[in-house]
Order: C-alpha cells, then sequence, then structure tokens
C-alpha cells in the first residue's frame, strides 16, 4: 500500500504556516531570540526559539500549539469531518508547562494549584486536540524523547497499513519549560552562542517549541477523495543504541540501523537517488560527530546533500522530528533545499552541511530524528508522481 | 493481524498474593540517583521475563513499553534539586531518567536490545498500544520482543490522582507493571497468544465493545471501566470480574491484569480471557488471550 501526505501543519519560531516556514527556511533566517515565556536570569543566558503566534493563557500551551497545526494540517488537506481520522501525537514533556508551578509549590512545602494535575499527563494533549478538533478515530501518544514526532509518523503510516484506520493525523508538540532549560543546562548542552550545528566551534543546542502535524492516508483513498498528495511517505526505521542514557553511540551504528531499515522500507536500493538528509543536527559536539558517522556508514563517500534547520526552529523535542519532517514535505513541494543557519567553519570531524538554502528538486529525501536513550527515528519520503 | 506468542511473563508483586517465580518486588520508594525508580522496576521485570530462556533472546530484540505518568520520581527529584540550587548547577542525572522513555531505554541498554524501542504514554490504555506494536513488529520481521507496561508512584502522583481521580483512593496497590516476551522462531511452546488488540475513542464504548466480544467471545472478563459503564459490561461475558480488586488502579494496572489472564491460561483455568481498560480520557482497549 502506498501512503502518501495530504496535508501538513505548523506552527515555530519561523511562524505559522507554509509560506512563513518556506521563507525562514529559504533565507536561513535564525527563530532565536531571548527567553519571555518565564523570568530566570540563568536560563536566560541562552538563545530560544519561541513561538510568537497568540496563545490563549486558558488554553495549556502544548494543547494549543497542537491544535493549530493539526487544525491547519486538516484544512490544507481538505478534510471537512475528521471524526474517522485517526491521531498520533508525539511528545516528550507533556503539560510541563502548566504542571511545573504545581510541584515547586509542593517541594517548597506551599500550596498548589491542583487543576493543572489533570493537564500533566503527555495523553492529555491528544485527548484535547482529539477534543477541539472532533477526532474519533483510534488515537495513540508516544514519548521517544527528541525522535518522538517522527515517531508518531511511522506508527500513523502503521494504523493505516493494518486498516484501523484510513486517514491519520500526526504529529508532535512539545513547549519550553524550566524544567527542560534547567536539564540541558545541567548537561552542559545548551551554547550561549546559539547552536552551530556541525560547526567546528559548536558548543551545544538551542532550546525551541512547537508543533506540527501531517495529514497521512493511502494514495488511493487521497485520490477517492481527489487530493493531490504532497509526497509519498515511503518508509520509516526506528532502532535503538542501547549505549548510554544521553549521549549517541559515538560509530552511529543505531542511527546507521534506523536509516537502513527506513531505506529498506521505501524500496530504495540505489543509494544515489537519495537526494538529501535533514539531519538531527542538534549541535551537540557528540550528536553532530555520531550523526556524520552513521552517514559516512551509510552512504560512504557519497553523503547525499545534508542540513540542519535547527537554528531555525530551535530544538523543539518532542516536535522536532515532526517539524523537521513538514521541511522534508516542503523540499519536495517548493524545489529548495534549506542550509545550516549557524555553520560557518568546518569541522574535521564531521560532514560539511549546506551552508545555504538552495533551488533543487530532490527525488527522494530522508529526515533524522535521534532522542535521549539512544532512540533513534528515520522517515524517507519521495516525491510523489501519478502513476 | 497474527496472533502474537506469549513465552513467558513477569508482574509486580501483588498485595495479599503468594509469591510465584514471575513476581518482582516494586523497588523502594523515593528517589535514588543510582536506580530510577521506573527504570529499575521495568529493567527487573524484563530480566524476569527473560530468566526462563537459555541464554539471551535472540537479537535484534524489541521493546515496546506503556507508561501513562513516566519516570515522576526522577522529574520530582530534579525539579527539587533545582529549586532548592536555585537552578544554579542542578545535578543532571534525575533529568537524564525523567523523560517518559527512560524505562525502556535501560531495558535496552541492560539487555543489549537494539531493535526498535518504543514507549506508549496514552494513559490507562499505554499497555494495548504497546502491545498493538509489538503484534505489527512480530508480524514484519521481529524476532524477539518485550512488551509491557508499569507506572509508579510518589507523594506527586498521589496529590494528582487524590485531586484529579478521588474515585481511585481506594487501592489494594498502586503502583506496578509486568513486562511479557514473545519469540518469533523459537522451539519452545507459547504459554499464552494474544489473539486481538483493539483500541478507541469510541462514541459508544460499549457497542464497541460488544461488536469486538460477538466476534472474539471470551470465557472471562477481566475489566477496569468506570462505575457507569461496570454493570454494562458485566453482561458481556460469561464472567466478569473488575481488577481494581486484584492489581490496583495505577494507570498500568491493566497490563498486571494481562499476566494475571496470561497466568489464568497457561495454568488451563481458562481458555479465552479477555482485559478490558478504559482511560480517564475516553480511549478503551480490549485484548484477548488465548492458549
Amino acid at each position: 500500500m502506498k501512503i502518501v501526505i495530504t496535508g501538513v501543519g505548523i506552527v515555530s519560531a519561523a511562524g505559522r504556516g507554509i509560506d512563513a516556514t518556506v521563507d525562514a527556511l529559504r533565507s536561513g533566517r535564525s527563530g532565536l531570540g531571548e527567553l519571555s515565556l518565564f523570568e530566570s536570569a540563568r536560563c536566560a543566558a541562552f538563545p530560544v526559539a519561541e513561538v510568537t503566534e497568540p496563545i490563549p493563557a486558558s488554553t495549556p500551551r502544548a494543547s494549543a500549539l497542537a491544535t493549530l497545526a493539526a487544525r491547519d494540517a486538516l484544512s490544507h488537506a481538505k478534510i471537512e469531518d475528521p471524526s474517522d481520522v485517526a491521531l498520533t501525537l508525539g511528545i516528550c514533556v507533556g503539560g510541563l508547562f502548566e504542571s511545573e508551578p504545581s510541584v515547586a509549590a509542593l517541594v517548597r512545602g506551599e500550596t498548589p494549584d491542583d487543576s493543572v494535575w489533570p493537564r500533566h499527563e503527555c495523553a492529555y494533549t491528544t485527548h484535547r486536540v482529539a477534543r477541539e478538533l472532533g477526532v474519533h478515530g483510534p488515537a495513540l501518544t508516544v514519548s521517544t524523547a527528541c525522535s518522538s514526532g517522527a515517531q508518531a509518523l511511522g506508527l500513523a503510516s502503521e494504523l493505516i497499513r493494518d486498516g484501523s484506520a484510513t486517514i491519520a493525523l500526526a504529529g508532535g508538540v512539545d513547549a519550553v519549560t524550566r524544567l527542560t532549560f534547567s536539564g540541558f543546562m545541567s548537561l552542559l548542552a545548551m551554547d550561549p552562542e546559539g547552536c552551530r550545528p556541525f560547526d567546528r566551534d559548536r558548543a551545544g543546542m538551542s532550546l525551541g517549541e512547537g508543533a506540527a502535524f501531517l495529514v497521512l492516508e493511502s494514495e488511493a483513498s487521497a485520490l477517492e477523495r481527489g487530493v493531490q498528495p504532497l509526497a509519498e511517505f515511503a518508509g520509516y526505521g526506528n532502532s535503538c543504541d542501547a549505549h548510554h542514557p544521553t549521549a549517541p553511540d559515538p560509530e552511529g551504528r543505531g542511527a546507521e540501523s534506523a536509516m537502513r531499515i527506513a531505506l529498506t522500507r521505501a524500496n530504495v536500493t540505489d543509494l544515489s537517488t537519495v537526494d538529501y538528509v535533514n539531519a538531527h543536527g542538534t549541535g551537540t559536539p557528540d550528536n553532530d560527530r555520531s550523526e556524520t558517522a552513521a552517514l559516512r556508514r551509510v552512504f560512504g563517500e557519497r553523503v547525499p546533500d545534508v542540513s540542519s534547520t535547527k537554528q531555525v526552529f530551535g530544538h523543539t523535542l518532542g516536535a522536532a522530528g515532526a517539524i523537521e519532517a513538514v521541511v522534508s514535505v516542503l523540499t519536495l513541494t517548493h524545489n529548495f533545499l534549506p542550509g545550516t543557519p549557524g555553520f560557518v567553519t568546518p569541522d574535521p570531524d564531521c560532514l560539511i552541511p549546506l551552508g545555504e538554502s538552495r533551488d533543487a528538486r530532490p527525488g527522494i529525501v530522508m529526515s533524522n530524528s535521534f532522542g535521549f536513550g539512544g532512540n533513534n527515528t528515520v522517515l524517507c519520503l519521495r516525491r510523489w508522481v501519478t502513476a | 493481524m497474527k496472533p502474537l506468542p506469549i513465552h513467558s511473563y513477569a508482574m509486580s508483586q501483588l498485595d495479599g498474593a503468594e509469591p510465584t517465580d514471575a513476581m518482582v518486588p516494586l523497588p523502594p520508594p523515593g528517589a535514588n540517583a543510582r536506580k530510577p525508580r521506573l527504570a529499575t522496576l521495568a529493567t527487573q521485570l524484563a530480566e524476569r521475563a527473560v530468566s526462563t530462556l537459555e541464554g539471551a533472546p535472540p537479537s535484534p530484540l524489541a521493546v515496546y513499553f506503556g507508561t501513562a505518568l513516566g519516570s515522576l520520581t526522577e522529574t520530582a527529584a530534579f525539579l527539587e534539586n533545582m529549586i532548592e540550587r536555585q537552578e544554579a548547577a542542578p545535578k543532571p542525572r534525575a533529568f537524564t531518567y525523567s523523560v517518559h522513555n527512560a524505562a525502556a531505554s535501560r531495558v535496552a541498554q541492560t539487555m543489549k536490545a537494539r531493535g526498535e524501542n518504543q514507549t506508549f504514554v496514552h494513559g490507562e490504555i499505554s499497555y494495548a498500544v504497546a502491545l498493538w506494536s509489538a503484534q505489527l513488529a512480530f508480524t514484519r520481521d521481529a524476532t524477539s520482543v518485550l512488551v509491557g507496561a508499569a507506572d509508579e508512584t510518589s507523594r506527586y502522583v498521589e496529590r494528582a490522582r487524590t485531586q484529579c481521580c478521588p474515585d481511585t483512593a481506594t487501592s489494594p496497590v498502586d503502583e506496578g507493571g509486568a513486562m511479557l516476551l514473545s519469540l518469533a522462531a523459537t522451539e519452545r511452546p507459547a504459554i499464552a497468544t494474544i489473539r486481538t488488540v483493539a483500541f478507541a475513542r469510541p462514541r459508544d464504548p460499549q457497542q464497541w465493545l460488544a461488536a469486538h466480544l460477538a466476534d472474539t467471545p471470551v470465557d472471562q472478563l477481566l475489566h477496569g471501566v468506570p462505575t457507569d459503564h461496570a454493570t454494562a459490561v458485566s453482561t458481556l461475558a460469561a464472567e466478569t470480574l473488575p481488577y481494581v480488586e486484584t492489581v490496583g488502579t495505577h494507570p498500568s494496572a491493566g497490563c498486571v491484569a494481562l499476566a494475571t489472564a496470561i497466568a489464568t491460561i497457561a495454568d488451563g483455568h481458562r481458555s479465552t480471557v479477555g482485559v478490558v481498560t478504559a482511560s480517564r480520557f475516553g480511549d478503551w482497549s480490549l485484548v484477548v488471550v488465548g492458549p
């Protein structure tokens, strides 16, 4: 069964929607700026990619972001009644943006705001999106750290393949929280200059927030609805490094395995037909070195064009895989390859990424997402052509 | 979909139950930097499940895990440390283990499980989604699969549960989990088979459940559903039993109930057992296990 993508929705530091996203990617505009979501002198020392789209304070931030992107994706796919659509969501920190102050109050021995607890759980965000949009198909929530968003897309394709759903709405979301900020600071994994993926002088990542959703369905379903697919969801692969709680396998063997599985499932037998890889490319010294090793193990000396768009969106954790899947779709629909904002000086231990965006007509593109615990998910998309 | 054979299982210790070889004691409460609590429980369950094998399970071993709340003990420990130090260099270890997939990752690291590794966080039916994903993997090319779910408690969880789910305050045990091992190519006979895994957000849960049970009748139905559905559910099988009475009300209790169902099948006491679970978000799941 050929599975296709028929709609995308995205909200990030680059703005809301396709036009804003393409504009930011083509121009290489950084989404990083000053922290404004909460007060913290220590966190404010690091740039962050915040969403500037107005979010009602009465709605949990992750739910609001997810609902915006999901609604846009459905509209883009021309789905007016989503009641039978399946919903898969990748998320990392759940409703922590709202529950964090209550946990802190308990820690201090103060009386917390108990109204936040029901919204803390990751599944609440999925439930909230389903409720807001009237979705009653099978729903699931997956949390595999920074590969969550990509994993949600793979699982959506499985729901369609096994007949559980005809159409699936799949995506990822996360809001910036104090805990994630402090957590990555404690790991010395944040770059005060802003992330510089694959650069010799890179010193870590930059956090971001956002949401992205894609509509997946069988090609037959799309054509029956009279909707032209944006791209083919050709395959995905998932693996585990089984190496370390946070650090990637230095040789990139787990990432290599996920890429090989994705390519096999996508029936890509000639590796030279892969035109572009949207790298996980966080800008941490370990990740970029390990990802380079993995790409070289898979592609040998002929590594395709690679770029990291992390400085455009920040590292959006549970949303990253879905946001970068949208970027990958846009390379196919808008005929360009994005560059790597922040990259200046090549690192002899790393591949040299595309520095600036350029026009291109890719046929097959891949998107890498790697997470804590050595969780690797790779998506493979193909330009859709009429049979 | 292809049925999922179960070759062994492990479950957390139940209150008042005679300990068996399949039971694993809960880790001591509270944060322990060297032994993250949920990850430790999951790893002990996994190790017990594979301990019946001679040697390691075939590679690559895949892990499908469910947890509604994840590693809240570690999350809270990091926040406590962050607040105490006024955000100045909090200890990173608790943050490392605060992610929801920390348990499945630790299982993978301990057992060198380099296959698929997925963590589902879909409330009370997380274990059923994990089973569905494992069943799919088994249909494709998986060689060996660990699948299960667990949830822990802490003072934060207790606070949250008493505020948002006051009707679950009386519970025999309020944390625990289970892990099942499935092997593709083995001469060893399965002790039970997962025949059906279904989950949905049904508009009419009773109708949804009745339709599934009409296709796959069961001798016994273990259920964890809201009280307003319990009476109707009790008419859908010859014998029905609310599983909260034996395994607790924690979000992964359905997975422990499934382990008890597998034990019942393995002992030959029943020929088919269904486990039905409803989440507080309106999701329902049905898992049917047979010989």
